[in-house]
């Protein structure tokens, strides 16, 4: 009753309608701020930010000081680029848990509006990232026989492009580095289940590998689509080459999609 | 006697050639370690750092590769080139003995 009286003595001249309108834009126009806030800080969180944050994680958890600016600004650059190119993404990151570092309460926000870390790893963080490196480190050695081969073919040509920093170097080399790896990766997946099949144990990075399996077949694909036939004429490769890798590429998921494994990413096609 | 005495020094020439011989092949076989995966030609034993680490393997790349084992996928960048298979090698040796600081050491040097 107080209130409604003291509502009442503040009413003049329909005010408290004007009121209600006003305090109904201010909450809209509040509301539309801090979505367009959020938004900006997710926008404002930039690659290089990305870069920033993960270079100085990991460091900072190796316990390697980044105290030379030249070479954090190298290093830095290095990380930029492979984010551009994909081989660090947002959402591996939000996986690692880099959102929870600015705030350990913001998991139902952080969907949209990720907080990496701009100080340093906490516990969490820590834990994840040198779990992901022992697994990574695993993975690695049952993928790495097929890249040094793949390397080791173009090495000395590798070492040019590299020293000439040259683009157009690099965009020929890379599509011979691709196919020569896919290769290699097709026939040691092969093998790899084969062993597996008759020995009745199975490798732990399988999962991996199967997601590997399905990275190389898009980049087999993506070689089929884009590949200029000059490019592919200059890297010594026809597009029938190309195709039969696929082929076997994709044979091998629908075996092993049909064989019963409990693996997931069958459905890379 | 004579000739006993004459054998003995036989065997130790024998024995001394030997263990020369033994000592070379060790010393050609480390340089093989070093620069084998070269090609074997002249240019990749000159092109080898004291520590027996490839010139072609560049610090920053190796801590690049450190990152991506934690945080990336190495798969996605070896095949753009950004970096290569030894590189992981060295990165994922460094991860797992705790010595990333020594390429951090080798970036600065290179400033």
């Amino acid at each position: 009753m107080k209130t409604t009286l003291e509502y009442h003595g503040h009413r003049r001249g329909g005010v408290p309608e004007k009121r209600r309108w006003g305090r109904l834009a201010f909450l809209v126009a509040v509301m539309f701020g801090l979505v367009f806030a959020l938004s900006g800080v997710s926008s404002a969180l930039s690659d290089e930010d990305m870069a920033s944050d993960v270079l100085q994680a990991v460091m900072a958890d190796q316990g390697v000081p980044l105290d030379d600016q030249a070479v954090h600004d190298r290093v830095q650059a290095e990380v930029l680029e492979a984010i551009r190119v994909g081989a660090i993404t947002w959402e591996t990151l939000n996986e690692l848990g880099f959102r929870w570092t600015a705030s350990e309460s913001q998991e139902s926000a952080a969907s949209s509006t990720s907080i990496p870390a701009s100080s340093f790893p906490g516990d969490a963080l820590r834990e994840r990232l040198r779990e992901r490196v022992m697994e990574q480190i695993t993975l690695w050695k049952a993928i790495a026989a097929d890249w040094r081969e793949a390397f080791e073919q173009l090495r000395e040509r590798v070492r040019e492009c590299r020293d000439d920093g040259d683009v157009e170097c690099w965009r020929e080399l890379r599509l011979e580095l691709q196919y020569e790896h896919a290769r290699r990766f097709q026939e040691m997946f092969e093998n790899r289940y084969q062993e597996m099949e008759s020995s009745g144990d199975v490798a732990p990075p399988l999962g991996e590998l199967e997601r590997l399996r399905e990275q190389t077949q898009d980049r087999v694909q993506d070689m089929i689509q884009n590949s200029t036939s000059e490019a592919l004429d200059q890297a010594g490769l026809q597009v029938q080459d190309l195709e039969q890798l696929q082929e076997r590429l994709q044979e091998q998921a629908q075996v092993h999609a049909g064989s019963g494994n409990d693996q997931s990413g069958q459905g890379g096609n | 006697m004579r000739n006993r005495r004459g054998s003995m020094s036989g065997w130790g020439a024998i024995a001394v050639v030997a263990s020369l011989t033994a000592l070379s092949a060790c010393g050609s076989d480390d340089s093989d370690d070093d620069g084998g995966s070269v090609g074997g030609d002249t240019s990749a034993v000159v092109d080898v750092l004291p520590d027996g680490v490839p010139d072609d393997v560049q610090p920053d790349k190796v801590l690049l590769a450190a990152v991506l084992l934690a945080a990336g996928d190495v798969d996605t960048a070896l095949s753009e080139g950004l970096i290569t298979a030894e590189e992981v090698d060295r990165a994922a040796e460094a991860l797992d003995a705790g010595t990333l600081n020594d390429w951090m050491d080798r970036a600065e040097e290179n400033d």
